[in-house]
């Protein structure tokens, strides 16, 4: 997404009023994404229940899919998706959006490794409400994720020819987040 | 062991700060208009606007961080200018620059020219009339909740009351809050 220069500056204008750094105001952000997605959780959590807010939490993560691809082809400055490693490169910058590590471990045409090392709104959660693996938050993101790789898929119009595996998972103990794109 | 800032590893990786903070900044406030738009076609607006008010400026874990914020000013939280300072101080945090236009012992006064939302919440794709409605929840009942929050915080509950005047994202030409001692 290209926010107008008028905005931008006008952000960058309130972080020097402000007095902080631009790192430090954008480490600020992605702990306010991780406050509120947990207090969203378990709000839902609270009022209906851990089945209708995994529900919930997965349908808020799916809305922004339409926006990864979108915003993608435009970093990629491409019209149209039609391969593996196309649809690699738009998850890798959907998730750097968010502040994820996200290496590369293969790509090729008939096949995309992502490797997810550091979430921070995981790391957030963990020190600021110490949340721990195999809970149900962390259980929902786990499921989340996977989704969020499935529904990027759906939205490049690749479903038919893409298949997508999550087998290991920050949210449930593994040390990456591993996803495969794969030409069926 | 204290983890390695994000941040710091992201720009030691080669990321702009600059480009990080406008694509976070554009991901949280992203966040919050699909949280909306979801608890919206979920529920009634009763209920979702209840949900979102509590997950966000009115969550528990928002008064979790002004509390911390608080025990960390040098000066003490005790009456209705201090909180005024002390809204201020909270509101850096977003980033947004709040102008103390008048601090008394009956009225402090509160004035915003810039918020990152709606700027960096919208998308071109977007309709209006939905922004309009999530502003309204978000921005207007959003920040009365979340100076609720202060209040609750400072143990002036039953001294201090809120008045809006004015929000960027309902249309005024600035933010305008307006703390003022209650009616006994």
């Amino acid at each position: 997404m290209k926010f107008s220069d008028k905005d931008v500056n006008a952000l960058f204008d309130a972080v020097k009023k402000v007095g902080t750094s631009v790192e430090a105001q954008a480490g600020t952000e992605l702990a306010a994404l991780g406050m509120y997605d947990h207090s969203f959780y378990y709000r839902i959590l609270e009022a209906d229940g851990e089945d209708k807010a995994n529900e919930m939490h997965k349908k808020v993560w799916l809305k922004h899919v339409k926006d990864y691809v979108i915003e993608g082809k435009d970093d990629l400055k491409i019209d149209k998706i039609e391969d593996v490693q196309t649809v690699g490169l738009i998850t890798k910058i959907a998730f750097e959006k968010r502040g994820c590590i996200f290496d590369i471990g293969e790509i090729n045409p008939d096949i995309f490794v992502g490797i997810i090392t550091r979430d921070p709104l995981k790391e957030f959660v963990e020190d600021a409400f110490q949340e721990e693996i195999r809970n149900p938050y962390m259980r929902s993101l786990a499921r989340v994720m996977n989704s969020v790789f499935e529904g990027i898929v759906e939205e490049c119009g690749l479903s038919a020819s893409i298949e997508v595996t999550q087998d290991q998972s920050l949210y449930l103990g593994d040390s990456v987040t591993k996803v495969v794109y794969q030409s069926k | 062991m204290a983890r390695k800032d994000v941040v710091a590893e992201l720009v030691n990786r080669g990321k702009d700060p600059k480009e990080m903070l406008v694509n976070f900044t554009g991901t949280f406030f992203r966040y919050l208009f699909l949280a909306w738009r979801v608890l919206e076609e979920e529920y009634d607006y009763g209920k979702a606007s209840e949900i979102y008010r509590k997950f966000s400026w009115g969550s528990p874990e928002k008064a979790q961080f002004f509390k911390l914020l608080v025990d960390g000013l040098d000066y003490e939280v005790n009456d209705i200018t201090t909180l005024g300072k002390a809204a201020a101080a909270d509101y850096d945090g977003f980033p947004i620059p709040l102008d103390i236009v008048e601090s008394t012992e009956e009225r402090v006064i509160l004035e915003a020219p810039f918020c990152a939302n709606p700027s960096f919440g919208g998308r071109p794709w977007d309709r209006d009339l939905d922004q309009y409605v999530y502003h309204h929840v978000d921005g207007w009942c959003g920040t009365v909740d979340l100076f609720k929050n202060y209040f609750k915080v400072a143990n002036l509950e039953n001294d201090l009351d809120f008045h809006m005047e004015g929000a960027l994202c309902t249309g005024y030409p600035k933010c305008r809050f307006v703390i003022t001692k209650k009616n006994k």
